[in-house]
């Protein structure tokens, strides 16, 4: 699982800003709950890719509350990119194992 | 709303190095988000206790909290990453520092009086020169006495805020008192110009040692008492009410 929130984080604010609950929201609704985290994990993922500058957030003020939300950076951008050649690079890998293992039962 | 206070998470994470900062902002984002999760739980026909109990099950249990900032050690504060830094060096760059600010300022000023008077010959009064010259005793003294008291009670607000150990904060309110209590900016108005003389009693020929030896201790004195009135208003029962309640 290491560098999946990540992955997950930056591929959903690529598409457009969100705050702390409604990328979980998000998240929850792509992966169909498939990643089952405690919600308030996503919050240090945010901060540490804030600080590495993948992410930039801003203070809004929302039906009287102010949220943080978060956007992609430039450098988050081809930080995704990489995390997304590594991740296909990962699935095919593994999709071939697979794959492999289920034609060699076959055979037998 | 009624909300978790997450004081000990607080506590967890300040002990354990995060960034004060980080730390606020996460227990900042954990609230609105514990707000929201309560609504959802709400809105699907959860009632009160129910809803808040949903809600911290869906946030994550503190210690899963806790180890996914620990897992990030760029969110460590730089004090918990390099005491030895802060609370070692820290305390000789800040007197240095702070004599080069004092001393260039006075600089400064000196040379605008001195160009005032060339420019627009401006001819001061001998009272005025008198005044100016008090003014630049009592900087001096304030760089030389208050300054080291000052980085004194920096040292133990960055310590007290970040939750380091006494032993890191000791050390380095420790060394500003001491080294503080040796330093030295002198003003001398000559009548013709004036002279500025920067010393330490700790290197050779130790100017006015047994000066500084008292000033160390003073200090030493001041920032003890100061230590021990904070130590004993933090613990007071009224102090944790009053945090209880905040």
């Amino acid at each position: 699982m290491n560098g999946v929130p990540e992955l997950l984080i930056l591929r959903l604010l690529e598409a457009r800003e969100m705050y702390g609950y409604e990328l979980v929201q998000a998240i929850r609704a792509k992966t169909n709950d498939a990643i089952s985290l405690g919600e308030g994990v996503v919050y240090p993922a945010l901060h540490a890719l804030e600080r590495e500058g993948a992410l930039k957030s801003r203070r809004k003020l929302v039906n009287g509350r102010t949220r943080v939300y978060y956007t992609v950076t430039r450098k988050g951008g081809k930080h995704l990119a990489g995390l997304v050649r590594h991740w296909t690079h990962i699935t095919q890998a593994v999709g071939h194992a697979i794959g492999d293992a289920r034609h060699a039962a076959a055979t037998l | 709303m009624p909300q978790p206070r997450f004081d000990h998470l607080r506590e967890c994470l300040l002990r354990a190095g995060i960034a004060p900062r980080h730390v606020r902002r996460y227990i900042g984002e954990l609230r609105d988000h514990f707000d929201d999760l309560v609504r959802e739980a709400k809105a699907s026909g959860a009632l009160g206790a129910a809803a808040e109990a949903a809600a911290l099950a869906r946030l994550g249990n503190e210690n899963d909290l806790v180890a996914g900032m620990l897992a990030r050690p760029g969110l460590r504060s730089i004090a918990s990453r390099y005491p030895w830094a802060v609370f070692g060096l820290g305390p000789v760059a800040m007197l240095i520092a702070g004599l080069v600010v004092a001393v260039v300022v006075e600089i400064g000023v000196l040379d605008l009086v001195t160009l005032a008077m060339r420019e627009l010959g401006w001819k001061p009064q001998p009272s005025a020169l008198k005044t100016f010259t008090l003014v630049v005793e009592v900087w001096n003294t304030l760089a030389v006495y208050a300054a080291p008291l000052g980085f004194a009670a920096l040292l133990f607000m960055i310590g007290a805020r970040q939750r380091m150990s006494s032993a890191w904060v000791f050390a380095g309110v420790a060394m500003v008192c001491i080294f503080g209590g040796f330093q030295n900016l002198v003003w001398y108005d000559t009548g013709t110009r004036g002279e500025m003389m920067l010393t330490t009693g700790l290197l050779h020929p130790y100017p006015h040692f047994p000066e500084g030896v008292a000033r160390a201790a003073a200090n030493l004195a001041v920032s003890a008492t100061a230590w021990w009135l904070f130590m004993r208003r933090r613990s007071s029962p009224e102090t944790e009410l009053s945090a209880n309640a905040g």
